[in-house]
């Protein structure tokens, strides 16, 4: 395939203006390092992100940041068991223009720039399907009219993960949509001093907007021209198929692997963390460092797996470290050196 | 400072022949380590077997050799490329795959590292026990001889006996002394014995043959060291009184010579065909046909017969040469005996004499000897008068069937216990 890849001029651009986000990004959320990267990239790769966490950690906040920061229209729905798919995508509406009575199509929320999901899990199945055909076509069809979604279209999703009780999980097919299923993690004792002696309740943090939308098509498509070397590609895919319970002796605790969007989605990802990081190619550190949180929610576990009281980032994990970053392993005579 | 792609070209060269070489190694070891094996095996029955293994260094150099071929061939199939070996430089010094993409035409190379030529090391515990293995294995077969090898080997030492006749048909040979053909025939005999396996060098049938070969040449030399030294006395009598001699003394020397000639001729050790030759020729009524030289001559052959003799079994018991022709010789023997190790202390000086020792006593007695552990086999301690005490009730017992059961208490088997038995009795009772 011939493409034109990324120069390295364009990458120190890109890399200055990603650090400017990353820099606005962290003043909204404290001690969340991680969680922003993982952002940043699900979005420069041009995926849907799913977010699992206690309620306050901040989710809401950060989304809300995104937007600001990168001036994007940014909608919330909050989803519950009663919601119909009608009241995300949109409805038509009958109304009367130059004496003629016809259906105009009035927008859902859905029709935004970056749109959380809130509790994406108490929708009805019906519900749920809606949204996630339109984060896999970015188009609603209403009524046999199809509307297309804004460019970029991004979608955050959280989970709330303690309160099953009247909740509808995710089927596995739908969760493949997503790029990035992202663990929020509580905050430690010195990160909430700092939250403590800086914000206030109900009292919105103000970002200064760094980027546009352009910009921003324009990084996510700069991202997409960024360098896979053939042995990260190799990599990839080895790792894929190791998610498999046949493909390696990690994922003996598995009942089904990724599928290839998961691959697409690892080289997708690792590609946006090379620019993130200003590099003008892929490595196998940068497939290492997304692998968790593209591959976590896409293996499903088998019987004993659930009731050894396994999961699905240890297993995953198990795997990193089971594959090789190349295919031919060292002859026996050789021994690995690090410098 | 070295062009980065000069020097990671160079280094990942130097990685892919390295690794290459290792795929190569890996093949290869085992297959030395077997057919190291399985050759050590074959040589330990080719020498146990005693047969030449040089064949089998021939093949087991030539199957090496197929190996090492056949494994070069398999690991150029597909071979480890420099730009695999440049992923793996990446790994090792955390370049994020900076190197393949810079090969690529993506970026530029990064920086040369120094210490990049460990990027994979040799393993030499793993790469040496093999070579390790099978030199063992060999070296063990090669000079640790087996058992059974070992004792197929000839002894370190062959029966004394054979030793002696060897010696003595040699001396004999180097003296021209005997019949070449009778010396012939001993050595034959010698030979058949050592012939034989190794094993049996010792047994009782060869140390007896051994013996009897022995014997036979010692009293075949014997009785050529008493014909000679009869053929001397009589030769050196005929010259001390050349043309004097009366004709009864003449005929007596004569007929000595005759018989001393006839024991030359036919014993077991017949004397060389010169020797009696000139012994035939020599006429003590005719003294004058003999010059002078010759009559020396002959008498030192029979004097350096006589020392061949002695030297190998030892000096005979000198006649006397008196006037009373007595066979009893009044002087010691010469030289040490043949017995055993180291000769003995040689002959007992034997004083004999025809006169016998007049002690001027009037009373005979009886020679006594009271201290009884000195007492051979066969000395009669004492002779007293008695009855022999036969069992008349005993019956023929059948075999297996107990003639005596003993009581209790009965110390049995103190007397049909070896040391050993006994030893083993006595801790078991203590």
């Amino acid at each position: 395939m011939n493409r034109e890849y990324a120069t390295e001029n364009e990458i120190e651009e890109a890399k200055a203006k990603l650090a400017r986000l990353r820099e606005v990004l962290n003043t909204v959320l404290f001690g969340q390092e991680r969680l922003v990267e993982q952002v940043m990239t699900g979005m420069l790769a041009r995926g849907h992100l799913l977010l699992e966490g206690l309620p306050g950690l901040g989710k809401t906040e950060l989304v809300k940041g995104l937007a600001q920061a990168l001036r994007l229209e940014a909608k919330r729905i909050q989803f519950t068991p009663d919601l119909l798919p009608g009241d995300i995508t949109g409805n038509p509406i009958l109304n009367e223009v130059d004496g003629r009575r016809q259906f105009v199509f009035q927008p859902g929320p859905l029709f935004g720039n970056l749109v959380l999901a809130d509790e994406i899990n108490r929708a009805s199945p019906k519900t749920q399907s809606a949204l996630l055909e339109a984060m896999q076509e970015r188009r609603v069809t209403v009524m046999g009219e199809t509307h297309l979604l804004p460019d970029p279209f991004f979608v955050l999703a959280t989970q709330n993960p303690i309160e099953l009780e009247g909740t509808y999980p995710l089927p596995e097919a739908q969760l493949d949509r997503f790029l990035f299923k992202l663990e929020v993690t509580r905050n430690p004792v010195q990160v909430l001093e700092r939250i403590v002696k800086n914000r206030e309740i109900g009292e919105t943090p103000v970002i200064p907007a760094v980027l546009d939308r352009e910009e921003l098509l324009a990084l996510s498509a700069l991202s997409r021209r960024v360098f896979l070397p053939d042995v990260v590609a190799n990599y990839i895919a080895r790792l894929v198929h190791a998610t498999h319970p046949e493909g390696s002796a990690a994922a003996k605790g598995l009942k089904f692997g990724a599928s290839p969007r998961a691959a697409l989605g690892l080289s997708a990802a690792a590609r946006a963390a090379a620019l993130l990081a200003g590099r003008m190619n892929a490595s196998v550190e940068d497939v290492r460092a997304i692998a968790a949180p593209v591959l976590q929610h896409r293996v499903v576990l088998d019987y004993t797996a659930r009731l050894d009281g396994k999961k699905p980032a240890e297993i995953v994990a198990a795997i990193l470290e089971e594959v090789p970053a190349q295919e031919r392993e060292l002859p026996k005579t050789l021994k690995d050196a690090k410098l | 400072m070295a062009n980065p792609r000069d020097f990671w070209a160079g280094a990942a060269w130097r990685l892919a022949l390295r690794r290459n070489a290792a795929s190569w190694c890996d093949l290869f070891l085992p297959a030395l380590a077997g057919v190291s094996g399985l050759a050590a095996a074959v040589l330990l029955i080719l020498r146990l077997l005693d047969r030449d293994a040089r064949l089998l260094w021939l093949a087991w150099s030539g199957a090496l050799a197929l190996a090492a071929a056949a494994v070069a061939m398999w690991v150029a199939r597909r071979p480890y490329t420099s730009r695999e070996a440049l992923a793996r430089l990446d790994e090792v010094a955390h370049l994020h795959n900076r190197l393949v993409s810079a090969h690529a035409g993506i970026g530029p190379w990064p920086a040369p590292r120094p210490g990049v030529r460990d990027a994979a090391r040799w393993h030499w515990p793993r790469l040496l026990s093999p070579v390790a293995v099978a030199g063992l294995l060999l070296a063990a077969v090669s000079f640790v001889q087996p058992p059974r090898a070992r004792s197929s080997g000839r002894p370190s030492e062959e029966p004394a006996a054979w030793s002696q006749v060897s010696s003595w048909l040699q001396t004999l040979e180097e003296a021209k002394l005997a019949d070449p053909e009778a010396l012939r025939k001993l050595r034959e005999q010698m030979e058949d014995l050592r012939r034989q396996k190794a094993e049996d060098w010792y047994s009782q049938d060869s140390l007896e043959a051994g013996d009897a070969l022995r014997q036979e040449m010692e009293q075949g030399m014997r009785d050529m060291q008493t014909a000679l030294q009869q053929s001397s006395e009589a030769v050196a009598e005929a010259a001390r009184q050349a043309g004097r001699m009366p004709s009864s003394e003449l005929k007596a020397l004569s007929a000595s010579l005759q018989q001393a000639l006839q024991g030359l001729q036919a014993g077991n050790l017949p004397a060389g065909k010169d020797l009696l030759g000139a012994l035939r020729n020599f006429d003590p009524a005719n003294l004058s046909r003999m010059t002078p030289e010759q009559m020396a001559a002959l008498q030192q052959r029979l004097s350096d017969g006589l020392k061949t003799c002695a030297q190998c079994v030892g000096p005979n018991i000198k006649y006397g040469t008196g006037p009373n022709h007595s066979r009893h010789g009044n002087n010691p023997g010469e030289g040490k005996g043949n017995g055993g190790p180291g000769g003995g202390g040689g002959t007992a000086p034997l004083d004999l004499d025809s006169q016998a020792t007049n002690l001027h006593s009037k009373r005979t007695e009886t020679s006594k000897d009271e201290d009884m552990s000195r007492a051979l086999p066969g000395d009669v301690l004492a002779v007293t008068k008695g009855k022999h005490t036969v069992d008349k009730i005993a019956q023929p017992a059948a075999g297996g069937a107990i003639s005596s059961a003993g009581e209790g208490g009965d110390a049995v088997w103190r007397d049909a216990l070896t040391p050993e038995e006994s030893q083993v009795l006595q801790r078991y009772f203590k």
